[in-house]
């Protein structure tokens, strides 16, 4: 263990004993999604002490990121955001690893999923989302799922095998984030609740998300369960 | 009795957390509450996703779906930003 990583360790510690920090960080992470989500669950989970992470994004920042994106800036507009994110999580670790790839997830190698332990939906297409549950599916691997709009947030975690998403959002048109919006502190707080979701997932705590979606409403103060895997 | 809840967008606009109903179909359910509040308009249910004990219920027979003394109807729209 290197100075960098055992100072991440002094903080995080008081919710976690050390065996349980180390299997935390062990966990092999696959991030989808470099956007409002995203951005935020990379600098948590780097911050974390998380060892590995593959990022995936095939997006550029734009004016229109500034609001919410963690990584955005007026220096880095027209940047790939893998190239962005990489770069800056390399500065706050210089010895996590991280491969990245400007691909559509769906274009990258499927052995990836393979890889890594779990994999983590922050993307903001309905049809991605379904996707990587297919994925995590076919390659035994359970989905951390989050998405956002407004004044709300959801979140739940998919076994493989279960068809928690694909149940979630059958049938259904759109979403409403494009009639709510992105505000600015919304991301950062669906992010980290998923964040610990998934250490508690990870550590076998109770009460965790296996197989169950939650609904976040921050303007009526409300969490709550709203469907489990049949 | 039937414990109807609305979540996020549906709880924001009408300012409605919960509510008794009689067991019926959601329909039934639906206009129930509409007599008691006949400012929700029905338009707003038209994305709707509705949950009854946790478990979604098919999108294209939602409406039609019985509920029974005791159970948990909840009405809520799905997010898909990231």
């Amino acid at each position: 263990m290197t100075n960098t990583t055992e100072s991440f360790f002094q903080s995080n510690r008081g919710i976690m004993s050390e065996t349980e920090l180390e299997k935390v960080s062990q966990t092999r992470i696959l991030l989808v999604g470099l956007g409002g989500l995203g951005g935020h669950l990379a600098n948590s989970l780097t911050r974390l002490g998380i060892h590995s992470i593959v990022l995936v994004d095939d997006d550029r920042f734009s004016s229109s990121n500034l609001n919410r994106q963690l990584f955005s800036s007026t220096e880095n507009l027209g940047e790939y955001k893998t190239d962005v994110v990489l770069r800056e999580l390399k500065k706050i670790n210089p010895d996590i690893e991280l491969v990245a790839y400007h691909l559509p997830v769906q274009d990258i190698e499927v052995s990836v999923f393979d890889t890594v332990d779990l994999i983590i939906d922050a993307v903001d297409e309905i049809k991605t989302k379904l996707f990587l549950e297919t994925m995590g599916k076919e390659h035994h691997k359970p989905l951390l799922h989050g998405a956002i709009g407004g004044w709300y947030g959801q979140m739940g975690i998919s076994l493989p095998g279960s068809n928690l998403i694909h149940d979630f959002y059958g049938g259904a048109g759109k979403g409403l984030e494009k009639a709510l919006g992105s505000p600015t502190f919304i991301p950062p707080i669906i992010a980290n609740m998923m964040v610990a979701e998934m250490i508690k997932f990870l550590l076998g705590r109770s009460p965790n998300l296996a197989n169950q979606m939650m609904m976040a409403d921050l303007l009526n103060h409300e969490m709550r369960i709203v469907s489990k895997a049949r | 009795m039937v414990k109807v809840v609305f979540l996020n967008l549906l709880r924001s606009k009408y300012g409605i957390e919960q509510l008794d109903a009689h067991p019926g179909s959601i329909h039934e359910v639906l206009e129930e509450i509409r007599v008691l509040h006949p400012e929700i308009d029905e338009k707003d249910f038209a994305e709707a996703l509705v949950f009854v004990n946790q478990d979604r219920i098919s999108h294209g027979n939602r409406f039609l779906h019985k509920v029974s003394d005791g159970d948990e109807v909840v009405f809520t729209h799905f997010l898909g930003g990231g």
